[in-house]
């Protein structure tokens, strides 16, 4: 009795640490929201309330105003949904062959695909760069696009953990029946792997959206930037206005938050399998 | 047949129509760029739709771009050969773009057209001549004057500055004091007496006497060790820093409450201040402020001085249409167009009979503002802001040495004035260059033996778990059809892998033994670049930078996932999904709109860690201007990184198997003996997977430092990889920043390994 006791005033603690974690961590938000709503004047009002008299809706009117905001979001999406697709097919295919195929020279082929997860991408900018210049592709999505088909180390490496965790006799049944390798992968594996596709996919889609470098180095018209660019030119040395910031940097968070709630249950999973599929 | 013949009648029918065209009545396409906001944008196009009217074969494609984004991106046109057709430039940046042929040099046209220099100012045209040679003409003249808030004069009852006959130093600075309030009960000043926000803080020096250079335009070394430049930066010292400062520092000025010269000024916050002729349609319509103009301040006994700043336009070199380009520009300093221009977007005109034609001296301004021509009578006494050839280098670093090190009082006016004739180094490397000794092919082939060794032991470590592998299953046959299908399969990897990566790779080695600006053709230099490096005191600023944020870094993301997962794990299952959730989702928003909100957090006047330490008694730090602050503030934006590690040891925690924990309790075991003696090792090779990857993430940080204090103050924030795409994408030293890449990439790869070695000691692996 006195233990179950114990037991359940440990629980209350940890839930009362729970809750003051949460709240350190939801305040940040709602202090976005609360200066997205207020004036120039009322963020550097003091004291500094945390519901505005009168909220400043139009701030996110605004925010289209003043800058082509759309088109940002037009290219987000463009940028995102393609190193998506990119990424997650050609993950998908290299794993397979990873996981699958037993090929001379496949030992070491995965031995570079982990050392490649060490060597950082911006590195390459600078080459990278001088070829899209080279090739007449500066100022455009593509460079930013290209480079991130071809399927990250880290989404090969989780994908053919997946992989191998599936029944190998699957792939056998079906090459009876006369299917072919690639027919196996389309018809069989590609269904069951949706969970991982789904964790890798919405990581592709975070990193790509979130990316500032690429488009700093490869884009200058107003009208081809990202959104994580264009949030940048709102930073003016001078003059900070934190009100329209904030709003703007709400909007550019919506797509990002659809997607997390879309596809949370299979994240969830997604993650905690990385970690210890490794050990 | 046929068919081809009715089409040659076609096509000569046209011609006899429409003769073959001169270069002139050709539709001609020219892009003209800017700096400025939509609103300029819609202005400028208003005056290029008249010049478009009056040359109907010209079409001019209007661009603009914000400050800083324009030079930047003027660069990377540049180098790309895309540059538009005609660039505006500003004193402050044109020195580079003059000496790097990048424009084209304009006095085959003047000398043709018989354009009259002395239309314009005579500043102005100092600003556009570079060894004697033509290469822009001026457009605007960014005059400072002071401009001072009758009312606060009024209440403080002080008598108003003459209108035309400039104050001394001393005087500005007892009106300022008496002007500056505080609050009596915080002690915190509400009130500056006065902003010189937007005055080049080399006017004091210049003023006092002194010198910087030892030519004003294209000047060959710095030249400040003049005892009136200690006068002047003394004086300085005073104005922005210390208790008894009367100006607030300009570079807080910017994130503070205060906001910008101008808006303090509006916003009754400033009695007197230093700005342009930009803001008096802003002055005017404000209908219940009152304000006068006054000439900038000058020491006792010495000549009067003031300082402007020049905007001009120039013909990109490799332009297709020279001839359209120049006669845009043309038409914008003409008269008409710069009355077209001030008529659209208030401004001081460079040519001189739009300055004191009725466009600039507007009849219902100087009813407010009886003085108006004061900005025309301060050119009189004007001289163009110095002009080296890495003028935007020694501004950049002047003003770190005056604002984020004097200004924050951090170094006093002699240690200042000794870091400023230390700028030498900087801003004329060329004078600096030392010959290469043979001893310098040290490093390189340091860092060879160091990819040679990595390359053998990983190779060793391969051939070991073959043999492994072997030994379990000996019939290693692989057939043709195998090999066939496991490379097509994993081809997208090998494109990418080869494509972007290792062929890359290779470049970046040769890269980083030449010399290349994009501009001019790249030049073998062997290893100096790795020599540079080493002594580049930046370099390993950086490195330790970073190395900090990721020591300080790791313990956060681990221990604070650590704890999450702990709690998780221990709360009811309902409600633990709203907090996993919670904890999770700012790991993903991750980026440039978090960055920006953990700036406004850390803003002294909206941030709430300032309102909160304030609330409770301390003292708090201006987090992102004050150097000993800066790099923590950064590091602990990670907190908002711990979801995933939380979610991954929370996963690892429930894998443990139940017996163990049963076997413990059995044993009278505590919770904490439980967590060090089970789970901890339990988990340890989840934590090693978390460790090393949060290391190698850690490294590459770029969007906080560049969107919170983008590198500053004082440095204090460089990044490694900030200061790498500086160095390619702001000063475009090519193989200087690719020999930073491999450097880089050689430092994590040993950390990496070093992780990986030190793991047999804590990490315990099952079995």
């Amino acid at each position: 009795m006195s233990l179950k006791k114990s037991f359940n005033v440990k629980r209350q603690v940890n839930v009362i640490f729970a809750i003051g974690i949460a709240g350190l961590f939801l305040f940040p938000f709602l202090w976005m929201i609360s200066t997205s709503l207020k004036t120039f004047d009322g963020v550097y009002s003091t004291p500094n309330v945390l519901f505005p008299d009168n909220p400043q809706y139009q701030n996110y009117v605004e925010v289209f105003i003043r800058l082509p905001f759309l088109s940002f979001l037009k290219n987000s999406f463009l940028v995102s949904a393609f190193i998506v697709l990119g990424q997650t097919l050609s993950s998908l295919c290299a794993a397979y062959g990873f996981a699958r195929i037993k090929f001379y020279g496949k030992n070491v082929w995965f031995m570079i695909l982990l050392l490649t997860m060490m060597v950082p991408y911006q590195i390459i900018m600078i080459p990278l760069f001088i070829f899209f210049r080279e090739v007449h592709l500066l100022d455009s999505l593509i460079p930013i696009i290209l480079p991130q088909m071809f399927g990250g180390a880290f989404a090969i490496f989780l994908m053919r953990q997946f992989i191998l965790t599936l029944p190998k006799e699957l792939d056998e049944a079906a090459m009876i029946d006369g299917c072919n390798r690639f027919q196996i992968l389309w018809k069989i594996i590609l269904p069951l792997c949706k969970p991982a596709l789904i964790v890798i996919g919405i990581f592709a889609f975070c990193n790509a959206w979130r990316d500032l470098l690429s488009p700093l180095i490869f884009i200058d018209s107003l009208d081809k930037r990202t959104v994580a660019q264009g949030l940048t030119y709102y930073l003016n040395p001078y003059h900070n206005d934190w009100h329209l910031l904030m709003a703007a940097s709400i909007v550019a968070l919506v797509p990002v938050a659809i997607i997390f709630f879309l596809f949370q249950k299979y994240l969830m999973k997604g993650v905690s399998m990385m970690g210890v599929k490794k050990g | 047949m046929n068919k081809n013949l009715r089409l040659n009648f076609w096509l000569l029918s046209l011609l006899f129509f429409f003769p073959p065209s001169t270069t002139y009545s050709k539709q001609q396409n020219i892009r003209f760029s800017f700096w400025g906001d939509s609103r300029d944008l819609k202005n400028m196009e208003k005056v290029i739709d008249e010049f478009e009217t009056k040359n109907s074969n010209i079409k001019v494609k209007v661009e603009a771009l914000g400050w800083g984004e324009y030079w930047t991106k003027l660069k990377t046109q540049a180098v790309g050969n895309r540059a538009p057709d005609v660039i505006m430039l500003y004193s402050g940046e044109a020195p580079q773009w003059y000496s790097k042929n990048v424009l084209a040099d304009l006095d085959p046209y003047i000398k043709a057209q018989k354009t009259d220099l002395n239309q314009f100012f005579k500043v102005a045209i100092q600003a556009v001549t570079w060894k004697n040679k033509i290469y822009s003409l001026p457009i605007e003249v960014a005059q400072r004057v002071y401009v001072y808030n009758k009312d606060l004069f009024d209440a403080a009852k002080i008598s108003y500055p003459d209108p035309y006959v400039p104050i001394t130093w001393e005087k500005m600075f007892e009106i300022s004091s008496k002007l500056t309030q505080k609050d009596p009960e915080t002690n915190k000043i509400i009130q500056y007496g006065f902003s010189t926000g937007y005055l080049n803080p080399e006017l004091y020096l210049y003023q006092a006497g002194g010198k910087i250079f030892d030519s004003r335009i294209a000047g060959s070394r710095i030249d400040a060790s003049g005892p009136e430049n200690l006068k002047a930066l003394e004086f300085y010292r005073k104005l922005i820093s210390g208790s008894e400062s009367v100006s607030p520092n300009p570079k807080v000025q910017q994130t503070s409450g205060f906001g910008n010269s101008d808006f303090s000024l509006m916003t009754g916050k400033v009695a007197l201040s230093t700005t342009g002729s930009w803001v008096i349609p802003d002055l005017v319509a404000k209908n219940n402020l009152r304000f006068g103009l006054a000439p900038i301040a000058q020491p006792k006994g010495k000549t009067r001085e003031t300082l402007s700043l020049v905007n001009s336009i120039g013909i990109y070199s490799q332009s297709k249409n020279k001839l359209a380009a120049w006669k845009l520009i043309q038409y914008l300093t003409s008269k008409d167009g710069q009355i077209a221009l001030t008529k659209a977007k208030y401004l001081l005109p460079a040519n001189k009979q739009a300055a004191y034609s009725s466009a600039f001296l507007k009849p219902e301004y100087v009813s407010k503002v009886r003085n108006l021509d004061i900005f025309l009578k301060e050119i009189e006494y004007s001289n163009v802001n110095p002009m080296p050839i890495r003028a935007a280098a020694f501004d950049r670093e002047f003003r770190r040495i005056l604002w984020e090190r004097m200004g924050l009082g951090n170094i006093s006016a002699q240690q200042a004035q000794k870091e400023i004739q230390e700028l030498d180094a900087i801003i004329f490397p060329e004078r600096y260059e030392k010959h290469s000794s043979a001893s310098l092919y040290y490093y390189p082939v340091l860092i060879g033996i160091f990819f040679f060794i990595g390359g053998i032991f990983l190779i060793r470590k391969w051939r070991l778990s073959q043999k492994k592998q072997a030994g379990q299953n000996i019939s290693l046959s692989f057939g043709a059809k195998n090999n066939f299908q496991g490379y097509a399969f994993i081809s997208p990897w090998l494109i990418g892998f080869f494509g972007f990566l290792f062929i890359p790779m290779i470049s970046i080695f040769f890269l980083s033994l030449s010399q290349w600006d994009l501009l001019s053709a790249p030049q073998w230099i062997g290893v100096k670049n790795y020599s540079n490096l080493f002594q580049d005191v930046l370099f390993w600023k950086s490195l330790k930078v970073t190395s900090l944020f990721v020591l300080g870094s790791l313990p956060i993301q681990i221990g604070g996932g650590l704890i999450c997962a702990l709690v998780l794990i221990n709360i009811p299952t309902r409600f633990g999904s709203f907090f996993r959730t919670l904890i999770y989702i700012p790991y993903l928003f991750s980026g440039v709109s978090l960055a920006l909100l953990w700036k406004l957090m850390y803003s002294p006047d909206g941030g709430i860690f300032h309102s909160t330490l304030n609330s409770i008694g301390l003292q708090a730090p201006n987090w992102i201007m004050d150097n000993r602050f800066a790099l923590l503030a950064i590091i602990l934006t990670n907190l908002f990184w711990i979801g995933n590690n939380m979610l991954i040891f929370q996963a690892a925690i429930q894998n443990i198997p139940k017996s163990l924990f049963e076997a413990a309790t059995l044993d009278y075991c505590g919770t904490g003996k439980k967590f060090l003696h089970i789970t901890l090792p339990q988990i340890s090779p989840v934590i090693l997977f978390s460790f090393v990857m949060g290391a190698i993430s850690s490294f590459q940080v770029f969007t906080e430092a560049y969107v919170i204090t983008n590198g500053g103050p004082d440095n204090s924030t460089l990044f490694y990889l900030l200061y790498l795409f500086r160095k390619a994408f702001r000063d475009f030293d090519m193989g200087y920043a690719c020999a930073m890449s491999l450097i880089f990439t050689g430092v994590i790869l040993i950390i990496t390994l070093l992780q990986m070695w030190s793991s047999k000691k804590w990490v315990h692996y099952e079995s």
